[in-house]
């Protein structure tokens, strides 16, 4: 009965696990950088032969268990080991995982080793209890020298703006973190207290922020958004007219996309794309719709920030969020927001 | 000296104590060290899993708070629905086991580092090695039983420390088991509004974690001066059980890695409290004002002395469990261990290469990323002995005859939880894929699942395969096995769970849901499951307990071998006489520890003290 | 730690194992009783090789510490002068010295010398003081002269690093003294004395890495005698 047991159960297990992992949908949340389709792909062709080694080593497992039972008057063998079988398992696991690590290893450099891309956009991320600030070098495209002598919580200047270096005159920072598609980002992220960790998932972005430290990452956004629902209805004609009809606000609602305060609405491209931004006074939270085969799509340009690494009792709330905006918006937003 | 004295002498050392007081608490005896060891450890297990019950509830209730609050954003405030909606949000934050955010982490580190020192390090090692390693490989005690009776109170003393400081002033620490500095060194870095004066509890870990390091020293030198010294006449290497060499390794684990973890926390000390900057770099901008006291150090510092310990401590945790499941398949499926110079050569090089490996706990960190592939690819070599011993494990149980008692449950249950927490491993173990894992909810249930509960089972197996040896009684089987299947079961969907939840990308060590992500459907129903199959699996340990009570009491009378198993401790009587063996007289070893099904022999079994020719002439040469 | 080898046959008894049968049940006067010394090393002394091996790990560590943040500034203060120098030479040839007078006492302890062995070990705690005076009135000038503001890392490294030293040189101080004395009333062996010497000579050889790696790779020699 025991063997028949166990087998039932790693069957179980090895069918939970499988399907657990095929039927999570989608597997992984959306992917908006360029390099995080490679760190997909790796993660993806490891999940396959992985998943495959868990299913032969479980099911062989309980093959053995069952095909092995103890039966009356059977004898087991005398088996002390083949050494052919064993030279032959180290060498083939020591090729599999070898191989497989460095087939990733092409993204690691993209990332962290190789040249970082000409004339990016840079942004200075500085990490604190129990908040993310974003320093933009303004129309520029130079920030300003900084060092701790200069912090000054008064005036709101935890970065430690040198007031006195020019090229910080055109420097402004924000809560959150907006970033253009289509052009190289390098992220300089740093700390001022203890440690952080600067993750957002959809970017596939994961680097400690270290006091003293400052560690440069580069990437590029590649969407403008990722697909929450398609619309139902047509709108494009209201949408044009920067209204939001009323059959869309439910439909919305329908879908849990709620706001409080109010909603902003603008044609980017009239007749074809609109940005949509939800409770732009209070959280700001940016959408596109666009028209696409006839059909109305909403697409989501906003994306959750995290901190990954313990930094106190506020770390479960240290949010911020990433902004994806068109290059043109993207210029915009520096126009706007330069002194 | 001459022989002659020397015995005298031996005999003469090897007396029981009358006093009670010197014969089972301030003990030399390495019978009892192991068995105040076991005890350390069950009591630790329990106050371990019991946090983790509070805090997953504690979670389960977040979710639901986070969900409520995200309706309550979208209502009139003042409105009939909104006051209910309100109410509900309170009643939660208010329930008993409700966590202030500091609190929680507090609660986090203690369950961490309780597990994770005083469960996985010391059971495997000082209980069931203190017990068994000298009888196995033929010897009275220890090498040194004084200096093993210190080890066990070094360790008490550690225990003891670490629990205080969840009673003094400001609470438990709350920088994680790991505890990376800043947050640890500057007692002012808790953040702004931080309620607490803070800073003992950080203190009182440290001094724990610095006493743990020289029992475990003192403990690591005579385990490997035992095992080379000790052994009886015939007892050479190659015919030790892959306990023994199990136990060897990780004793030399320990004592070059525990080290290394002494000077963190003497740097981290001295950081705290001397006004030195090891770890804590200047111009910090904490509790809302410079921080002058301190400059030039680097909190990367910490993290490569912490992991260079850190990673054979994994090992520490693992390997006697896989020495005793190598141990129990052979014994119970009555077949030679398949391999067995390739399993102790297995387990050299994972001793060895746990030591190159740190880095992979820092892929993220800042440190050097040209050193991060290294250590990348070191972590998949080290992957590849892991990988031999489950080959060998499946190849000791191919074409054997398995009896399905309880420690086989146990052992087979560690290959199988083995074998999913190792992949894990070759998600985490790449740089690249590593970006996207680290520090969520996928590391938490890899680690749990092999050096957690994989280890645990190892314990769990050795504690009913030794009970009759210990005590003279067999623990009651149909109650073992209602134990194991619950377990078995429970900690699978719990850390497979917490995979999935990894793959949606949930943070570690998050107290709450301040988050959208974290607040969805998925995410509450994948906590829920967690929370509801935790209280469960934490309730089938009763049947543990009751069963050690219960066998305790009115278990079946146990033979001197009631498995037929071969090795030395079967060779004397259940429970050992306090000279391990009858009058002192050690056996002598004549065959090697796996000689089970031999062709043509007139037992099952042939123990390794049985005379030469119990093993017949025509069975092929052993290994 | 002498009941050490008590369990164990002694080393001398080893070579007699080989011509020893096959015996099912040894007697207890047999060589074999009490199990055996596969690599004929007593236990105390293996015993404390490994508490070398260990604790030498433990000093590697200190000395990464100090080696990666000292690599992580680029100006590095050279605190020392050549009077620093003068005397951290100093301590080294007391140190040395003691080194010289352990190995004639684990000599004549081998030799059966009793007093003799029980003489030099104590000599050999006279030079572990004189070692710590030195070492004591060095820290407390330095401590005199230390900056305003946070500690040096240089400080803190030189703090660190000599200290854990000085305190294993203390330790052995009393050591050698316990075994000294108890060498000399019969109650320890030859063999305790040479552990202690194992040990003795190993915190020597400690100062050999900290003397290059904290004081002369901190000095600068133009600085002359002053303070």
């Amino acid at each position: 009965m025991t063997p028949v047991i166990f087998v039932l159960v790693i069957l179980g297990l090895v069918v939970g696990t499988v399907a657990g992992f095929a039927l999570k949908a989608p597997l992984l949340p959306d992917l908006i950088t360029e390099h995080g389709r490679i760190i997909d792909q790796q993660l993806v062709l490891t999940l396959y032969i992985t998943g495959a080694i868990f299913a032969i080593a479980q099911l062989g497992l309980a093959y053995l268990i069952y095909k092995h039972r103890h039966r009356d008057g059977v004898k087991a063998s005398y088996l002390q080991g083949s050494t052919k079988l064993e030279y032959t398992w180290t060498v083939a696991t020591l090729v599999l995982f070898v191989g497989l690590n460095l087939m990733g290893q092409g993204v690691w450099a993209q990332m962290h080793l190789n040249e970082k891309p000409a004339r990016p956009v840079n942004i200075e991320v500085t990490a604190m209890q129990f908040k993310w600030i974003f320093r933009y070098p303004g129309k520029d495209g130079n920030l300003g020298a900084r060092a701790a002598e200069y912090i000054n919580p008064a005036e709101g200047n935890y970065v430690g703006k040198d007031p006195d270096d020019a090229n910080g005159d055109d420097d402004f920072q924000l809560l959150s973190m907006s970033v253009p598609y289509g052009i190289p980002v390098v992220v300089d992220i740093r700390s001022i207290d203890v440690l952080h960790g600067f993750a957002v998932r959809e970017m596939r972005l994961k680097q400690d922020a270290v006091p003293g430290l400052s560690v440069n990452i580069p990437f590029t956004v590649e969407k403008d958004g990722t697909l929450e629902f398609p619309l139902s209805g047509n709108y494009a004609a209201d949408l044009d007219k920067g209204e939001l009809p009323d059959a869309l606000k439910h439909e919305l609602n329908a879908n849990k996309l709620v706001w409080k305060d109010k909603a902003s609405l603008r044609a980017l491209e009239p007749g074809r794309v609109w940005r949509l931004t939800l409770d732009p006074d209070s959280i700001n939270r940016p959408y596109l719709v666009k028209l696409e085969n006839g059909r109305l799509n909403l697409y989501r340009s906003w994306y959750e920030l995290a901190c990954m690494e313990l930094c106190g009792y506020g770390h479960y709330q240290m949010r911020s969020q990433v902004n994806v905006l068109s290059p043109v918006e993207y210029a915009e937003f520096v126009e706007k927001n330069s002194p | 000296m001459s022989s002659e004295a020397a015995a005298e002498h031996a005999v003469h050392v090897h007396q029981a104590p009358t006093n009670p007081i010197w014969r089972y608490v301030f003990s030399t005896d390495h019978k009892v060290i192991g068995i105040q060891y076991w005890i350390l450890a069950l009591v630790s297990a329990f106050v371990g899993m019991g946090l983790s019950v509070w805090f997953r509830l504690h979670l389960l209730n977040q979710g639901h708070v986070a969900q409520l609050t995200d309706q309550l954003s979208l209502l009139v405030e003042g409105s009939a629905d909104y006051n209910a909606i309100k109410a509900k949000i309170d009643a939660l934050q208010t329930a008993w086991y409700h966590m202030e955010p500091s609190q929680y982490l507090g609660i986090l580190t203690m369950h961490g580092t309780i597990l994770v020192f005083m469960v996985l390090t010391t059971a495997p090692m000082g209980g069931f090695g203190n017990y068994f390693l000298p009888i196995q490989v033929g010897a009275l005690d220890m090498a040194f039983p004084r200096l093993n009776m210190l080890s066990f109170w070094l360790t008490f003393l550690s225990f003891v420390t670490l629990m205080a400081a969840f009673f003094v002033p400001g609470g438990s620490p709350n920088a994680g088991w790991t505890g990376y500095p800043p947050l640890s060194a500057v007692p002012d870095s808790q953040g702004n509004g931080y309620q607490g004066p803070g800073g003992w509890g950080q203190d009182l870990w440290v001094l724990s974690i610095a006493i743990f390091c020289f029992a475990s020293l003192v403990g690591a030198i005579n385990f490997i001066v035992t095992t080379l010294d000790l052994r009886t006449k015939g007892m050479t290497l190659m015919r030790m059980p892959l306990t023994c060499w199990a136990w060897f390794v990780t004793a030399i684990l320990a004592l070059l890695s525990f080290a290394v973890l002494l000077v963190a926390g003497l740097l981290l000390l001295l950081d705290r409290n001397l006004g030195t900057s090891f770890y804590v770099p200047g111009d910090l901008f904490v509790s809302n004002k410079l921080l002058v006291d301190h400059k030039g150090g680097s909190p990367l510092l910490f993290q490569h002395l912490f992991w260079f310990f850190g990673h054979p401590e994994v090992y520490i945790a693992i390997v006697p469990g896989m020495g005793l499941a190598s141990h129990l398949l052979s014994s119970f499926a009555r077949k030679p261990v398949f391999g067995y110079r390739a399993m102790v050569y297995a387990i050299f090089g994972i001793g060895v290469l746990g030591f190159f490996v740190w880095g992979h706990h820092m892929f993220q960190s800042g440190m050097s990323p040209y050193v991060a592939v290294a250590f990348s690819v070191m972590t998949m070599v080290v992957g590849v002995p892991s990988a031999i011993k489950t080959f060998n494990w499946l190849g000791t149980i191919w074409g054997g005859n398995i009896r399905f008692q309880s420690p086989m449950l146990y052992a087979l249950g560690f290959v199988s939880l083995f074998v999913t927490g190792g992949i894990g491993g070759i998600f985490l173990g790449q740089n690249a894929v590593d970006i996207y894992f680290h520090d969520t909810y996928f590391v938490v249930g890899h680690f749990h699942m092999i050096m957690g509960v994989a280890a645990i089972f190892g314990m769990f197996a050795g504690t009913v395969y030794w009970f009759p040896k210990v005590t003279g009684k067999m623990m009651n089987e149909p109650l073992s096995q209602a134990h194991f299947w619950c377990t078995f079961l429970g900690v699978n969907v719990i850390f497979i769970v917490m995979h999935l939840m990894g793959l949606e990308g949930h943070p570690r060590r998050y107290s709450g849901f301040a988050f959208e992500f974290l607040s969805s459907d998925y995410m509450v129903r994948m906590h829920t499951i967690v929370t509801h199959t935790a209280i469960f699996t934490a309730s089938a340990q009763v049947l543990f307990l009751i069963n050690l009570v219960y066998s305790l009491a009115a278990g079946k009378k146990a033979g001197d071998n009631p498995w037929e198993s071969t090795s030395l401790e079967w060779a004397t009587t259940s429970p050992p006489p306090f000279e391990n063996f009858k009058d002192g007289v050690l056996p002598e070893v004549h065959h090697g520890p796996y000689e089970y099904s031999v062709p043509d022999a007139a037992k099952d079994y042939i123990m390794q003290h049985d005379p030469p020719e119990a093993r017949p002439a025509t069975a092929p040469a052993p290994h | 730690m002498s009941e050490a080898t008590a369990a164990v046959a002694p080393a001398e008894a080893a070579p007699a194992a080989a011509a020893h049968g096959p015996a099912h049940a040894p007697a207890k006067d047999d060589p074999w009783y009490g199990g055996r010394h596969p690599f004929a090393i007593d236990s105390k002394k293996f015993g404390m090789w490994l508490f070398i091996a260990s604790d030498s790990i433990t000093f590697a560590a200190i000395l990464f510490a100090y080696t990666y943040v000292r690599l992580s500034d680029p100006d590095w203060p050279l605190v020392f002068n050549a009077g620093s120098v003068a005397l951290s030479t100093l301590m080294t040839f007391v140190l040395l010295t003691s080194s010289l007078t352990m190995v004639l006492g684990v000599a004549a302890a081998n030799a059966g010398k009793r007093k003799q062995a029980a003489l030099w070990t104590f000599a050999t705690a006279l030079g572990g003081l004189a070692f710590i005076v030195i070492h004591a009135w060095e820290w407390s000038h330095v401590i005199h002269g230390l900056p305003e503001g946070p500690l040096p890392l240089m400080w803190c490294a030189f703090f660190t690093a000599t200290g854990m030293h000085m305190l294993h040189v203390t330790v052995g101080f009393f050591y050698l003294t316990i075994v000294g004395l108890a060498y000399l009333g019969g109650k320890f062996k030859p063999i305790d004395i040479e552990v202690a010497g194992l040990y003795w000579h190993f915190v020597d050889l400690v100062w050999m890495f900290v003397f290059p790696m904290i004081y002369l790779m901190s000095t600068d020699m133009t600085k002359g005698f002053g303070h």
